[in-house]
């Protein structure tokens, strides 16, 4: 009974049609073949790096569902892990890693393993935890020796797990070995990587589905305790014993990377102690979420990346290569930007007898820690803004980019923007972020900004980029080098300290697992019983001594510059309430910042750059807003949830009164701030901008830049800063960024534009763009001379990440908005966007006007057929690009495909083409639209015809998503289908993409969308 | 052997520990493993069959799969126990290459009677074939599974009477390094 489907398969994945996309495809549409995903994942590791980056949301996701489907745990779900180390291989240059590919997986694991949090028991979370876990470890290596020996036998191989099927067949090829050896390679193969899959029994592991997992009572999140020690979860139990043991004595342990190891273990202990051994603040929104803090026990948190502490930063050194402090590469899952926990090691640990290959491992994990902690910084930022006053918002954002300056040039590289492939793994380094040319933008609730970062796109290391930085202020640099260098010292003693501190505190935790390990060794107690365990101890240390949070109001004092600043903020709060004077508090002051060295040092630096002193104290105030709501959420949950705690009848007492000094405290910080403001503003009216915004000594060239500061400004404080920024011409402003960089200089400088985003789950509008990328795709192959262009988005959490901006470009209704506002339009009259054509292009029969017309149509044309195939609504002239070639861009992917703004239920239009559209192309007789219509008509057949690309991607996103726009289930693929008519022949399908344009002719529904968004929103 | 025992008792443990080089806390491990991928703790041919079709999509594995249950099946009553999946296991994996072969051999002398002819070891050899389908570039005089076994023979049956003995097969073996290498897949893994 030869499988004669099958054998047509392999034929195809042996033709010369198979590429990625079918690869992609048939891993989703096989889940259960073991043989044909092995197949697949290992033709896929040909595929050049950014074919497979094109697909990594469905792998992401396929990698999920697929292993959904199945059960008993008989598949494969390695793709992912595979493709991450396929990514891990090509960085065996240790400082030019290949990130591309690595860090948008992790994220997108994140993303999806919190969209499973809320049901811990299913098979999905767990396969996903299990999943994150392993690209975790690739991509930090953090396997101990000791680990690494258990996992991959005395000869470096891995070993398999207790898996009876696998080893079933595997027995049965090691049986066909006389028959025919060369056959039995690549399915033994098969067999032993299957093999390998953790089992659920097992002590190391209970992320398979199953009984005895299930069995255990899932661990309640304790609101209370918010800014709650992770414990770490120990991989091996064993092992950390036997870690342990390493620790004591380094040098005894033979192994080729005794510091690596045995450090390794080292952070995930010093891991214990993250949120109260700083002042930093998580996130507000971290801690009400029961879920987040519910899934940290059940996931391994050994690596957690925190954006940089304060001091960090004014150290230079967040982002540096620190051979002595990559300590606690945490990774937050609970996505919110997590408390900054900046242990280091002093030398001796980390240097001692490490071998090339260690270091070379060290400064890869390194660079990934460092990479995270830049993208975690830009995303903190954007939290911490939601709770600055709106006028502050700009110069807290600045002042916060200014810090982060200090830390450039380092190595690190912005995703997916970088241009590293295989083939030339050299990723570019981002130098700096020009701080007055990044802009808050307006939204509802939440605090996108936008930026420009500034990279070279060279294999220079960031000590030659600093040599041949432009010194445009010799004396400061000179000062600021010597400064950082004192700094590093510190920071070891720093850690010395700090590390003692935590250990002692965490001892009683230690003991827990490993009690729990011994027990689990034995019977089938599974991992989550140790997490549990050792959080209970954890909470209980934390009601013991509550965390501080030390803030210190007369920090904010505004000191007259080159006055010495206390740099040690100290009121703590603590959990009841009561604020406590530093002088009363039992703690002693977190860290060194009292270090008179230090202090010393930092006021070095403030009597040489004032701008210093502001950005400081404005991130100060911004930190202590974020930690102070922070507080009250978690009081708040506790209050609410609970009851049998020791100290609950005590805080309930005291919530009230604590509430309203918080709400002092409040409003004093932002009084604060919004003088500290106020003298900025007027210091940078005396002395120029570098007084106002600068740092790092390499801004401030001076009057020109004053007017254009001045300039922003002014329209940044109207209601649309955005439009202000946009309208600049791309070129214009990156030669005026590049003539006042440090680095501008440089060959191969060159700036990025990207939006950061806060509170928004961008997969969507990811989905969107890489839909928009295959039509493209399927135009340019067909040969359709139509214009398109879409944003690169990273995704780096279910609720934040980073997005391209479309260069040149400004919104209709900024258009229309300016239009009105320097009174263009006749009086009484609406000014239409063949006005605006009219007015930048010329008359409609100079060649200007042509040319920009064409633009408009072609890209009318494609726009039109996305947006009628995918449904995208929410169509107004604010989400509508307008470049300045005279190209239409939408913008916005919110609601598309099965979901529409509100119960409104209008935008019933095919697509938008309202009159003015028609007037740009010369009305509805002209050759124009004619022209338009022809080429309409060809994308639409063009998407039709390849209508599979489309929805295949839409299927495999759509499984078990959480996407809004998949909301009304699986119907969003056949919709697609349903929209192209594909049950109409040629003829009848161009009749009725004819209809399609002529029912979407000044269609009275967009007319009334525009009209309701007028009144609604204002949106012109 | 219960059938849904969650643990092997002490008798059982003993038995085995004799009987393979796994120690208890390594049975036991298996155990559970082995209940968990057959809750009913055996496992039939149709069973078998199945799992082989998972690992080998693109041709057809079930003749080789049935060959293949016949040796795990010591005992003959169709179906495979626990006690059989784990002995298999420590000969594949840790025994030395003279039980290894003394095991494989019994794949290719089907009938049992202590030689293979060269009609068992076409059956054997098309039935591999047939389950990797064209996944694997041959050389061009081991192509089809006539060719592979006129070559087997003409390379071990050194008294050209048209068997294999059990010597034949173990002096042939050790002469051809793929075939070593491909006998020590679980060396070390388990």
């Amino acid at each position: 009974m030869m499988n004669s489907g099958n054998a047509m398969l392999l034929r195809l994945f042996k033709s010369e049609y198979f590429n990625a996309w079918i690869a992609v495809s048939y891993l989703f549409k096989y889940p259960d073949a073991v043989g044909i995903q092995h197949y697949l994942c290992n033709e896929l590791k040909k595929f050049p790096m950014d074919e497979i980056e094109f697909f990594l949301p469905q792998l992401s996701s396929v990698d999920q569902s697929a292993i959904r489907i199945s059960r008993a745990g008989k598949l494969h779900s390695g793709s992912m892990p595979d493709i991450v180390a396929y990514g891990n291989s090509c960085k065996k240059q240790p400082l030019s890693p290949q990130s591309i590919c690595d860090l948008p997986t992790l994220w997108y694991l994140q993303a999806y393993t919190s969209d499973f949090a809320a049901s811990p028991n299913t098979p999905s979370f767990k396969l996903c935890k299990r999943v994150f876990n392993k690209c975790q470890a690739i991509v930090f290596a953090t396997e101990t020796p000791e680990e690494y020996e258990d996992i991959y036998g005395k000869n470096g191989v891995p070993k398999v797990k207790e898996n009876a099927i696998s080893a079933m067949v595997g027995m049965g090829v090691f049986l066909a070995a006389f028959g025919q050896p060369l056959m039995t390679k690549s399915p033994g193969q098969i067999a032993i990587a299957q093999g390998r899959r953790p089992r659920a029994f097992s002590v190391t592991d209970n992320t398979e589905d199953g009984g005895a997992a299930d069995g255990q009572p899932h661990q309640q999140p304790q609101p209370q305790q918010h800014p709650q020690p992770q414990q770490p979860q120990p991989q091996q139990p064993e092992h950390q014993q036997s870690a342990n043991l390493n620790r004591a004595s380094p040098q005894e342990s033979g192994r080729s990377t005794p510091a690596g190891g045995g450090l390794a273990r080292r952070d995930s202990e010093v891991a214990i102690s993250p949120r109260s051994a700083t002042g930093e603040p998580g996130s507000p929104h971290a801690t009400v979420s029961g879920i987040n803090v519910a899934m940290a026990h059940n996931i391994h948190r050994n690596h957690v990346v925190t954006s940089p502490s304060l001091e960090d930063l004014r150290g230079g050194q967040a982002f540096k290569l620190k051979r002595d402090r990559f300590a606690n590469p945490r990774y937050s899952n609970d996505t919110a930007p997590s408390s900054p926990v900046s242990l280091k090691f002093s030398d001796h640990e980390s240097l001692d007898g490490r071998s090339s290959v260690a270091s070379m491992e060290l400064a890869r994990r390194s660079y990934f820690h460092s990479e995270m902690q830049f993208l975690l910084a830009l995303v903190d930022i954007a939290t911490r803004l939601v709770i600055v006053p709106k006028p502050a918002r700009l110069s807290a954002l600045r002042a916060e980019l200014t810090l982060l300056n200090h830390n450039l040039p380092a190595e690190i590289c912005v995703p997916l923007w970088c241009k590293a492939t295989v083939e030339h793994p050299s990723h570019h380094r981002v130098v700096r972020i020009p701080p007055q040319d990044a802009v808050v933008l307006n939204s509802a609730d939440r605090v996108p900004y936008l930026l420009q970062v500034e990279v070279l796109e060279t294999d220079m290391s960031v000590e030659e980029i600093r040599a041949q930085r432009r010194d445009l202020e010799p004396e400061e640099d000179t000062l600021h080098t010597h400064e950082t260098r004192t700094h590093e010292v510190l920071m070891g003693e720093d850690g010395t300290i700090q590390l003692e501190n935590v250990v002692s505190t965490s001892g009683g935790n230690d003991d827990t697992d490993k009690d729990a390990a011994e027990a689990s060794s034995s019977t089938s107690v599974t991992q989550s019983d140790a997490a549990s365990i050792s959080s209970e101890n954890g909470k209980s240390s934390t009601e013991v001594a509550p965390a501080p949070l030390t803030i210190s109001l007369a920090d904010l004092a505004i000191s007259p510059p080159g006055s010495p600043v206390p740099s040690s903020p100290v009121i703590s709060i603590d959990t009841s309430g009561r604020i406590r004077s530093p002088a009363l508090s039992g703690r002693p002051v977190t860290q060194s910042r009292s270090n008179e060295a230090y202090q010393q040092t930092v006021m070095k630096r403030r009597a040489s750059n004032s701008a210093d002193d502001f950005a400081e104290k404005m991130r100060t105030a911004a930190v202590m807003l974020a930690q102070l709501s922070q507080q009250q959420a978690a009081q708040q949950a506790g209050a609410g949830a609970n009851n049998g705690s020791r100290s609950s009848a005590q805080s309930r007492s005291s919530i009230k009164a604590k509430a309203n000094s918080v709400e002092d405290i409040r409003a004093k910080i932002i009084k604060e701030m919004m003088a500290l403001e106020e003298q900025r503003m007027q210091r940078m009216k005396l002395e120029g901008v570098s007084s106002g915004v600068g740092g790092g000594g390499g801004e401030g060239a001076g009057s020109e830049m004053l007017e254009d500061e001045r300039k922003v400004m002014a329209n940044v404080a109207t209601d649309d800063p955005s439009a202000a920024v946009f309208a600049e011409d791309w070129d214009a402003k990156m030669n005026r960024i590049r003539a006042t960089s440090p680095y501008g200089h440089l060959p191969s400088w060159q700036l990025l534009s990207v939006i950061v985003k806060q509170g928004a789950d961008l997969r969507q509008e990811q989905l969107a763009c890489q839909l928009i990328r295959e039509m493209g795709w399927i135009w340019e192959r067909a040969e359709i001379d139509v214009w398109i262009t879409y944003m690169r988005i990273l995704v780096t959490s279910d609720n934040s990440g980073l997005i391209e901006t479309v260069r040149n470009t400004i919104s209709i209704h900024s258009i229309k908005k300016d239009a009105y506002a320097r009174r263009l339009n006749q009086v009484g009259v609406v000014f239409t966007l063949y006005d605006y054509f009219q007015q930048k292009f010329g008359d409609p029969a100079s060649e200007k006007y042509i040319k920009a017309q064409d633009n408009f149509m072609r890209s009318l044309a494609a726009y039109s057929v996305i947006t009628y195939v995918l449904q995208i609504r929410d169509r107004h002239n604010g989400n509508i690009l307008l470049d300045t070639e005279g190209h239409i861009i939408h913008i916005d992917f919110g609601f598309m495909l099965s979901n529409s703004p509100g119960s409104v239920g209008f935008e019933l239009a095919p697509f938008k083409l309202p009159q003015e559209y028609i007037d740009v192309l010369g009305g509805v007789s002209s050759e124009k639209f004619a022209e338009f219509k022809q080429l309409l008509k060809k994308a639409f057949m063009a998407v039709r015809k390849h209508t599979e690309n489309i929805v295949l991607l839409i299927d495999m996103m759509s499984k078990d998503s959480k996407l809004p726009c998949f909301q009304y289930g699986d119907g969003a693929a056949q919709a697609v289908r349903d929209r192209l008519a594909l049950n109409l022949t040629e003829v009848q399908a161009e009749e009725f993409v004819e209809k399609l344009i002529m029912s979407s002719c000044c269609n009275v529904f967009t007319r009334l969308y525009d009209t309701f968004q007028y009144y609604s929103n204002g949106i012109l | 052997m219960g059938k849904s025992q969650s643990k092997l008792t002490p008798e059982e443990l003993k038995t085995l520990q004799h009987e393979t080089k796994f120690d208890k806390k390594e049975l036991q491990q298996w155990y559970k493993g082995f209940v968990k991928d057959c809750p009913s703790g055996e496992l039939d041919k149709t069973e078998f069959q199945k799992i082989y079709k998972q690992f080998f999509p693109f041709g057809d594995p079930s003749t080789f799969a049935d060959y293949v249950f016949n040796v795990f099946d010591a005992n003959k009553n169709g179906k495979i126990e626990f006690k059989e999946f784990i002995v298999a296991l420590s000969v594949t994996s840790r025994g030395d290459l003279e039980d290894k072969l003394k095991w494989a051999f019994q794949l290719y002398d089907i009938d049992n009677d202590n030689s293979i002819t060269y009609d068992e070891m076409l059956s054997i050899v098309d039935a591999i074939y047939k389950m990797v389908g064209t996944m694997v570039k041959l050389p061009a005089d081991e192509d089809t599974p006539d060719k592979r076994v006129t070559k087997i023979f003409s390379l071990m049956d050194k008294d050209k009477d048209g068997k294999l003995t059990f010597e034949e097969f173990k002096e042939g073996s050790m002469k051809d390094p793929t075939i070593v290498q491909a006998l020590s897949l679980y060396d070390g893994l388990v």
